[in-house]
């Protein structure tokens, strides 16, 4: 990474606001880098999944949640750290046309 | 064999946290002073069946040569601690457990910051262990005691909670130990060095600067730790977090304090919330139903009810249909989210959205009078686990974001759904319990109300838990019903709060739960 070739980290995480706190994927999984947080939704009582920055991408809590049906909550996202310059091309251009989509929608 | 006094320390680890190489600069600075110590490990379960103990016994004085080396132990014995570091604070908890800390000799020098145990973790509702209980056990099984959040210090400084511990327990000058014999461990060992030095340094000054540092109520206030499982920390960005900008501020504000304004003021606070985000969701009508729906209610009981009312039916009424969730996948917000999160920097993304829909969430985004039949059909067919759509899309890219996206075009279909359909004939149910709850007891109504917490999760778990609601609807009533006679709903409340708390134990008190719906009625 330091050299400035590009570096491909795979990382997980859970959308706070897709995620109800009802904590069955931790019972499923004892990962502990899925843990708990406030839920940043005031409306909420219990506190939320949340992927904290020890995790290695392993995938697990995906798979596990995804095989188990528990919700929708999970995604992976892969960081890409001194892209090269097609990477970023290519990330420019798909984001150009969905901020134009998005823009359209809700 | 000497009788040279001997000091005892415990590291108590769950793994992970550097415990071993802690260890061995507390030895390695021992032997630089040339005191003489044995350090030893017991691995335990990771994951908090059990855990990890560095264990080091050190002879109070140096050079006993003459005398012969001491005789160490290779356990901690209860009650004869001299320092306690935990590297985490339930760590404090569990070694007073074991009796481990005894008030007339144990110094604990803890970090405040917590990794919840799977036990906490996987309660339903909020199963975190209260944190001014560690504290004042603490307090109370310590000579001194040390307590700071190192792990947001160590991340401050770039390094590692141990190396501040260490600076810690150098510090609070327990040990005989110099400070420059723990700096030269750090050297000798050669991994991080100026990294470790920084930590160092710094718990060295916390420790220096007093005996009790910042609790944890300040530690939380502290950002940067809030990622790693400090206690809750409130999170900087809470606010009516799926609202929509646009909706905030386009002068919709306004119209959305006209729409509040015949509230009480003490409803406000989560009018402002709960407007926008139906708005959001649906729209300006939406809210409208919303408001009208809490109208019965402020009419009928009490201000506290109506808050209890106007907080649950706002995340309800938005319930995450697959509509929702698409909107809440395909926001621009969301990205810039993911990108802060994770600390992306210049660098790109690609994002792959791990979705499967079941059978329910397929056919509840449809039209009510179109798939009615199918549905009743299906349910009878899976009563449980139906079939589902699972894939896996990449968002980020054009056609996988398409894909979700195109879902949010379901939105207007929305009140006529077959989800629409049933989510509401379930909030009028309650509703209607709660007018009727009012006029007996104002209490009883409160507990009922809060049963609205039960109502959460996907697919399955949210099968398992509306029939939770249901249940405790129902039982409330009929207990109710019989007691309407007498004026007192003592055992109605009781059932109502015992029920609730029961599920969000987890699902291992959920037969608990049935089987006192099934009892109280009867007994009363």
């Amino acid at each position: 990474m330091a050299a400035g070739h590009q570096v491909v980290q795979p990382r997980f995480g859970i959308d706070p606001d897709v995620c109800t706190g009802d904590h069955s994927c931790m019972r499923l999984n004892g990962c502990p880098s899925l843990t708990l947080r406030e839920s940043p939704d005031p409306l909420r009582d219990d506190p939320i999944a949340h992927v904290d920055d020890t995790c290695v991408g392993c995938g697990v809590c995906g798979e596990v949640a995804h095989a188990a049906v528990l919700c929708p909550s999970f995604y992976e996202v892969k960081v890409i750290t001194n892209p090269t310059w097609w990477t970023r091309f290519v990330s420019r251009l798909r984001a150009m046309v969905i901020r134009r989509l998005a823009a359209v929608g809700t | 064999m000497s009788d040279a006094p001997l000091l005892s320390l415990l590291v108590p680890a769950v793994g992970g946290q550097g415990g071993g190489v802690l260890l061995d600069w507390i030895v390695d600075a021992a032997l630089v002073d040339g005191y003489p110590v044995h350090g030893t490990s017991i691995p335990g379960v990771a994951q908090r069946t059990g855990s990890t103990t560095y264990y080091v016994e050190l002879s109070g004085e140096r050079n006993p040569a003459a005398d012969g080396t001491p005789i160490f132990s290779l356990y901690p014995v209860p009650g004869a601690l001299d320092v306690l570091l935990a590297p985490e604070f339930l760590e404090v908890g569990r070694s007073i457990e074991l009796g481990f800390p005894s008030p007339g000799r144990t110094t604990i020098i803890a970090s405040t910051h917590r990794l919840y145990s799977i036990h906490e973790k996987i309660v339903t509702g909020h199963g975190i262990y209260p944190l001014e209980k560690l504290q004042s056990a603490a307090r109370a099984y310590s000579k001194k005691l040390i307590a700071f959040d190192a792990l947001a210090l160590a991340r401050e400084h770039g390094t590692e909670a141990n190396a501040v511990l260490l600076g810690a327990l150098a510090g609070s000058g327990v040990l005989p130990l110099r400070e420059e014999a723990y700096r030269e461990a750090i050297r000798a060992k050669g991994v991080q060095v100026d990294a470790n030095l920084r930590g160092f340094d710094a718990g060295l000054g916390v420790a220096a600067g007093s005996a009790v540092a910042a609790g944890p109520a300040e530690a939380a206030r502290r950002e940067g730790s809030r990622g790693f499982g400090t206690p809750l920390a409130p999170d900087p960005s809470r606010r009516a977090a799926s609202a929509d900008p646009a909706v905030i501020a386009s002068g919709s504000e306004r119209d959305m304090e006209r729409m509040a304004a015949e509230f009480p003021e003490g409803l406000r606070a989560v009018l402002r919330l709960a407007i926008p985000r139906l708005v959001d969701y649906q729209d300006r009508a939406y809210a409208a139903r919303y408001l009208e729906r809490l109208r019965l209610i402020v009419r009928a009981g009490s201000l506290e009810l109506a808050q209890i009312v106007a907080r649950h039916l706002a995340t309800w009424m938005t319930y995450e249909d697959a509509v929702r969730v698409a909107q809440l996948k395909t926001r621009a917000s969301r990205f810039e989210r993911i990108r802060r999160d994770k600390g992306v920097g210049k660098g790109e993304i690609v994002v792959t959205d791990y979705l499967k829909p079941d059978l329910d969430e397929i056919y509840g985004v449809l039209p009510y009078r179109l798939v009615a039949p199918f549905a009743r059909w299906a349910e009878r067919r899976w009563p449980h686990g139906r079939p589902s759509l699972g894939q896996h899309v990449k968002t980020t890219t054009v056609s996988g974001f398409v894909r979700v996206w195109m879902l949010t075009w379901l939105r207007p279909l929305r009140p006529i759904s077959y989800r629409a359909r049933e989510e509401h004939a379930r909030m009028d149910r309650w509703l209607a319990a709660l007018a009727r709850c009012a006029q007996w007891d104002d209490a009883l109504a409160c507990e009922v109300a809060r049963a609205a917490q039960l109502v959460k999760g996907y697919g399955d778990v949210r099968r398992r838990m509306t029939a939770h609601f249901d249940r405790l609807l129902e039982a409330a009533l009929r207990t109710a019903e019989r007691e309407a006679t007498g004026g007192k709903f003592e055992a109605s409340r009781s059932l109502a709060a015992r029920y609730r708390t029961l599920v969000l134990q987890g699902p291992d008190s959920e037969a608990a739960a049935v089987a006192l719906a099934a009892e109280t009625p009867a007994r009363s």
